[in-house]
């Protein structure tokens, strides 16, 4: 059972047989498991075996492979989360859950690009998530399955070391890509703007998106070396844009190009030999905007997210992890 | 390939120059576009050495990735 929904009972038996596992769940799902050797995080979409649901009953299940050399858990804060990189296992990755709109959260996202060591090790991860009717009404919150307390205030990482000769190949399908309209450049790092470089010239960011009716729909686009790196647009207020991951200062954004059809977006970028994925997220964003209800994304099944991490935090993007031989 | 020194000037150059790559290992892209940025904001000496260092620390901390070691050939060359 890998990388699917599965019963509480189902899941309690898998914890009881002593395996390591990741699961992402309803909050009151998650509540109903057993101690053990796993970590998890609230959320209650997935795009799982049947395509796109919203599952308030089921657990979403991810088994960590008998084979692994080491696993560790342990809770962090906004205090000591900027370690991350640097006690990372050598040969190995990092699960790591954020709860959503947490102190822990917002230091990892602006800050994780400045963390020592950072991209040195993969750590991949998720914010956790709420239902889109739950929103403002409870928080989104992350477990650690050894004391199985749901908490909102810190994140929850599985360090996961593997053997000799294997690794980590950690990977995103981005189905957007830049637009050949406006670059956007940003004066500081942040999750809101004011003001934004447009052809040279300093404007009101909220001003130039209503004068050129540029919608929050489209994310914003920095290409790193081939890398489509996106910034979700959350609103645009009277005097300021806010985003669902930080900008940051001097790259240089455009809007992505419009999608069409999201369901084949994601198969005409997922190649059918990609089959060995070990776990993967994807965003709310995508799976609202996608109408991914009933929908697969290829052959990969993962949670539905408020933000994907692939060693910094992404939005509307799917993020995979692969164990790869080194030889 | 070997990882070539951290006191190699070619560190320094992959982080000054404006080169292109088509890079194949995630964290490369988005390492080197980090770093670069940096010290595109900064421009100074100090920034340089810290940025080319922290290059070097990421090749060597990955040489057991293949595709990691796929890019440092592009970078650095043989």
């Amino acid at each position: 059972m890998n990388n699917i929904l599965i019963s509480i009972e189902e899941a309690n038996d898998l914890i009881d047989s002593g395996k390591n596992l990741l699961f992402a769940g309803y909050e009151n799902v998650l509540k109903q498991l057993h101690k053990g050797s796993w970590i998890g995080g609230t959320t209650p979409y997935f795009v799982a075996q049947n395509g796109g649901e919203l599952n308030t009953e089921k657990v979403f299940v991810t088994e960590i492979p008998d084979y692994i050399s080491n696993i560790d858990i342990q809770m962090m804060d906004e205090e000591n989360i900027s370690s991350i990189f640097t006690q990372a296992p050598k040969i190995g990755f990092v699960v790591l859950i954020l709860p959503t709109g947490s102190n822990v959260h917002l230091k990892y996202a602006l800050e994780a690009p400045e963390f020592q060591d950072f991209a040195t090790r993969p750590i991949m991860g998720w914010t956790s998530a709420v239902a889109a009717d739950e929103l403002g009404k409870i928080n989104a919150k992350v477990i650690n399955g050894l004391d199985c307390k749901l908490v909102d205030n810190k994140a929850v990482i599985m360090n996961i070391t593997l053997p000799e000769g294997m690794y980590a190949d950690l990977g995103i399908v981005n189905i957007f890509e830049q637009g050949d309209g406006t670059v956007f450049k940003f004066e500081e790092d942040g999750f809101s703007a004011k003001n934004v470089i447009v052809d040279g010239k300093k404007v009101n960011m909220a001003n130039y998106m209503r004068e050129n009716k540029i919608g929050t729909a489209m994310p914003l686009v920095a290409d790193y070396y081939g890398a489509s790196i996106n910034v979700t647009l959350k609103d645009i207020g009277k005097e300021q844009v806010t985003f669902y991951a930080p900008v940051f200062k001097g790259i240089e954004y455009r809007i992505a190009k419009p999608i069409n059809n999201y369901e084949e977006e994601f198969k005409k970028q997922i190649p059918e030999t990609m089959n060995n994925i070990f776990y993967s997220c994807n965003c709310f964003m995508n799976y609202v905007l996608g109408n991914l209800e009933g929908k697969k994304t290829a052959n990969i099944t993962g949670m539905i997210t408020f933000g994907e991490i692939a060693y910094q935090l992404l939005n509307q993007t799917l993020v995979y992890l692969s164990i790869k031989s080194s030889t | 390939m070997r990882v070539p020194d951290k006191t190699d000037k070619k560190w320094e150059n992959a982080i000054s120059d404006k080169s292109d790559y088509q890079l194949k290992f995630l964290a490369t892209k988005i390492l080197l576009g980090r770093l670069r940025l940096t010290y595109q904001n900064e421009e100074n000496s100090e920034s340089l050495k810290k940025n080319a260092c922290e290059l070097h620390d990421f090749f060597e901390k990955n040489q057991h990735v293949p595709a990691a070691m796929e890019d440092l050939q592009q970078i650095i060359g043989g």
